[in-house]
């Protein structure tokens, strides 16, 4: 992502208004005011995040994922 | 018989091993316990009464026929709801969770603690799902603090560090993702170890956060944390994420001291300016492991951000179901949290992901020259329950996410720490022993240097 990608032209309502319906979501009046909050806390992490000097040319991301392995019973 | 319910596991396991007291009576003691002093704490959310009786008299038999005994045969301990116990469904704190199946297999820890002798006594009060630094639970009521039960436990692993504290317990095991550990461990006065990411398996418990779920045990004596630690170690071939490490024993070097060890305190991010119980423990912590060497931790403020979005992310994803379906039977505190966390751009979480590989290769930079890492675990003792914001330097903050200030950048890339109490005039609180990717042993020499010396220790709470 470049540094111009995001930053000051994030909308939490327009975000909100446009996500919710699209995953199945349905967001209360109630609700509404507190996940716009905290939508707006996680885009002001994603600006400190944007902050890492990362190599432009490297893309290792941490989970594990190891093919083969036997998996556990789910219940 | 009288028993002390405060005495250390190791001990009621030698003492039952060589006869001065029979596993019943140690069981019977702690239940007795948990009915007197769980309703001022509320702790335990489900008490095993008939299947710790049932084992703790296998046990007692198992010595009359001169059998060998375990490790920990007939020390009592609990889990947070969130590890499968088999009988009960897995709630993680959650109303939700109460109508899955009940478990018909313990978790893989619960099953090598229960291998080793320990009897399992129930589960413990969390956060919903794990979300949480507080210890409060609207499903539940509050995990109160045995110190003063008008404050939090700290969450999320409220009933672990509740219950290890006011001695309904000696060990508990819980999780860590941001500090669910240290958290409690620092406002309930009790020793905590979170583990190197992938060193435990998390089989059969319940997820909150893949990249950075952890499982370890809580105990008020630092010998019992590392039995209960070398006891639960070992991979397992249904946790694929567990690492393919052989036993790593550390309380065989557990007296060795910290004399040849370079430890120093961490500035920056870490820094406990305008935070008098957090500095004082600190400095505490310093002088008993003979360092004033203070560096500044770069990069920390960016791991906790990344910690913050992959957590939100990955968490929400996991209950987008829940969420869709059944959100008015969420916590309210909880369910906020995951809907905006369901609606994250992709692009801030795989940079957060990124992000948090460049700060694991900037400490481990750090650690060719440090062995230990001295942190503040939590910013202040116990808020009062129902508390909503926090007095931090100098600013008035919302308390829930800067409860986990100093745990969520060391956990964002799996570092092995301690968490050690200090109590000052009142209140406890903890530090952060923090060591390189696989080095725990480091953390718990340290813990146990502490503790020695008298800086540490898990006071009795007057309950």
């Amino acid at each position: 992502m470049s540094k111009s990608d995001a930053g000051g032209g994030f909308d939490a309502a327009r975000h909100l208004d446009a996500m919710a319906p699209a995953l199945g979501l349905t967001i209360t009046a109630e609700q509404r005011p507190v996940v716009l909050q905290f939508i707006a806390i996680a885009q002001a992490m994603s600006e400190i995040v944007r902050t890492a000097p990362l190599d432009s040319a490297s893309l290792e991301l941490a989970p594990v994922f190891r093919p083969g392995a036997p998996r556990g019973d789910a219940s | 018989m009288s028993f002390d319910v405060f005495t250390p596991a190791h001990r009621i396991a030698t003492e039952i091993r060589e006869g001065g007291l029979s596993a019943e009576t140690v069981t019977g003691a702690f239940l007795a316990r948990i009915d007197k002093v769980n309703p001022v704490v509320n702790a335990f959310t489900d008490v095993t009464a008939q299947r710790a009786l049932e084992q703790a008299r296998g046990i007692d038999l198992a010595r009359a026929a001169g059998k060998a005994l375990g490790p920990l045969a007939g020390v009592p301990f609990a889990a947070k709801n969130l590890f499968d116990i088999r009988g009960l469904p897995t709630k993680a704190g959650s109303k939700i969770n109460r109508d899955r199946a009940v478990a018909t297999r313990d978790a893989a820890l619960v099953e090598r603690l229960t291998a080793a002798g320990a009897v399992l006594l129930g589960g413990l009060n969390m956060g919903e799902y794990a979300y949480d630094f507080t210890g409060e639970n609207a499903h539940d009521g509050p995990g109160r603090n045995p110190h003063d039960p008008a404050r939090m436990a700290g969450g999320s692993s409220s009933g672990s560090g509740a219950a290890t504290a006011a001695g309904l317990a000696p060990l508990s095991l819980g999780s860590d993702t941001n500090g669910s550990i240290r958290v409690p461990a620092s406002l309930c006065g009790v020793f905590g170890l979170k583990p190197t990411y992938g060193r435990l398996p998390r089989t059969r418990s319940f997820p909150f956060c893949d990249s950075l779920d952890h499982l370890g045990p809580f105990a008020r004596d630092v010998t019992d944390l590392a039995m209960a630690y070398d006891l639960l170690q070992g991979a397992d071939p249904e946790d694929p994420h567990c690492a393919q490490l052989p036993v790593e024993p550390t309380l065989t070097s557990l007296q060795r001291g910290v004399g040849d060890l370079r430890i120093a305190i961490a500035g920056g991010h870490f820094s406990t300016e305008g935070m008098p119980e957090a500095e004082a423990a600190v400095a505490a912590v310093a002088r008993g492991l003979g360092t004033t060497r203070t560096f500044e931790l770069a990069g920390a403020g960016i791991a906790r951000a990344a910690a913050f979005l992959i957590t939100n992310a990955e968490s929400s994803t996991f209950h987008l179901d829940r969420l869709r379906q059944r959100a008015d039977d969420f916590d309210p505190e909880t369910r906020d949290r995951f809907l905006a966390g369901a609606m994250l751009p992709a692009a801030w979480y795989v940079q957060a992901q990124r992000a948090r590989h460049w700060f694991h290769d900037e400490m481990l930079k750090v650690f060719a020259d440090v062995d230990l890492i001295i942190a503040p675990a939590t910013p202040c003792p116990a808020p009062r329950i129902g508390q909503k914001v926090l007095e931090l330097r100098g600013e008035t903050v919302p308390l829930r996410p800067n409860l986990g200030l100093f745990t969520q950048p060391v956990s964002a890339i799996g570092l092995p720490v301690a968490a050690v109490p200090v109590f000052g005039m009142g209140l406890p609180i903890g530090v952060q022993i923090i060591a390189a990717p696989w080095r725990e042993d480091l953390c718990l020499r340290a813990a146990f240097a502490l503790q020695k010396a008298g800086v540490c220790e898990a006071r009795a709470p007057g309950l």
